[in-house]
């Protein structure tokens, strides 16, 4: 196990290729790059909450990809990229579909004294885990998981538009199981 | 302060406000900027992620040994059955 001050010692590079086997060194390579990292991604996302979730995934992502980094770019600059297009993906999500977070999609159309919250919640993962696997696997993908239409693809070998259509049905057969609540 | 790259201390200034993502794909690569950038983010966090992270991260390879274990185990089930049930399942 090595010292603070080894780690602290050690340049990046030399950290980034300890790291898979160390994750003490992985460590401070968060430390030496976090502010960097968020800063960079709370100026595309504009909410430091949700900076700092996709800053960590960004480091999560980082370490996943580690096997891979040749180190022919600086470390800064592999995490930089990592972390913005996390963040792009993110807004551009965001934008192309802003209705489309569905407990608060569902619950805009239910009377106010039928909203417990509790029960509807419970109604909507009942509603979700009813639906057939093909579109619940990729709608819970989207919605929970956060991942983007390509790597929803990727993910499940379906092609990118299939993709979007049984997440487009499984919304629909969702609005029609909760029907009951509007 | 310019720097060797040519853009100017405003330009980033706006760029970690959020503006000039013209500038995206120039900061990727520049050392000097980043430099700039790193400086004037420093402390921007409230805490340390290292830790939420490499747990995080600790909890991912558990359960890659999770799944090996598994896979070995069902592996040896399947190696078994065939040595047992011999020809039944053809």
């Amino acid at each position: 196990m090595r010292s603070d001050a080894a780690l602290e010692a050690m340049s990046d590079l030399e950290l980034a290729r300890a790291a898979p086997d160390d994750l003490d060194a992985f460590a401070e390579l968060i430390r030496r790059h976090q502010d960097f990292v968020y800063g960079a991604v709370l100026r595309v996302v504009k909410n430091p909450t949700q900076a700092e979730d996709i800053a960590q995934e960004a480091f999560l992502r980082a370490y996943r990809g580690l096997e891979g980094f040749r180190g022919d770019a600086q470390v800064r600059s592999w995490l930089y990229r990592i972390a913005t297009n996390l963040a792009m993906n993110a807004v551009t999500r965001k934008r192309e579909f802003p209705t489309e977070t569905l407990p608060e999609q569902v619950s805009a159309n239910v009377p106010a004294r039928a909203l417990e919250h509790s029960e509807l919640r419970a109604h909507l993962r009942a509603a979700i885990a009813e639906l057939p696997d093909d579109l619940r696997v990729p709608l819970v993908l989207r919605e929970y998981d956060e991942l983007s239409y390509q790597e929803i693809a990727d993910t499940t070998g379906l092609p990118l538009n299939t993709v979007r259509t049984r997440i487009l049905r499984a919304r629909r057969a969702l609005a029609d199981k909760m029907e009951a609540w509007r | 302060m310019s720097r060797l790259c040519a853009i100017r201390d405003e330009q980033l200034l706006a760029f970690a406000e959020g503006e000039s993502f013209d500038l995206d794909e120039h900061v990727a690569t520049c050392d000097e900027c980043q430099e700039f950038l790193a400086a004037l983010w420093d402390g921007g966090l409230d805490h340390d992620l290292s830790e939420p992270v490499v747990k995080a991260i600790r909890f991912e390879l558990f359960m890659l040994d999770v799944a090996r274990l598994l896979g070995d185990v069902i592996g040896d089930m399947g190696r078994a059955a065939k040595v047992y049930l011999g020809g039944a399942d053809e």
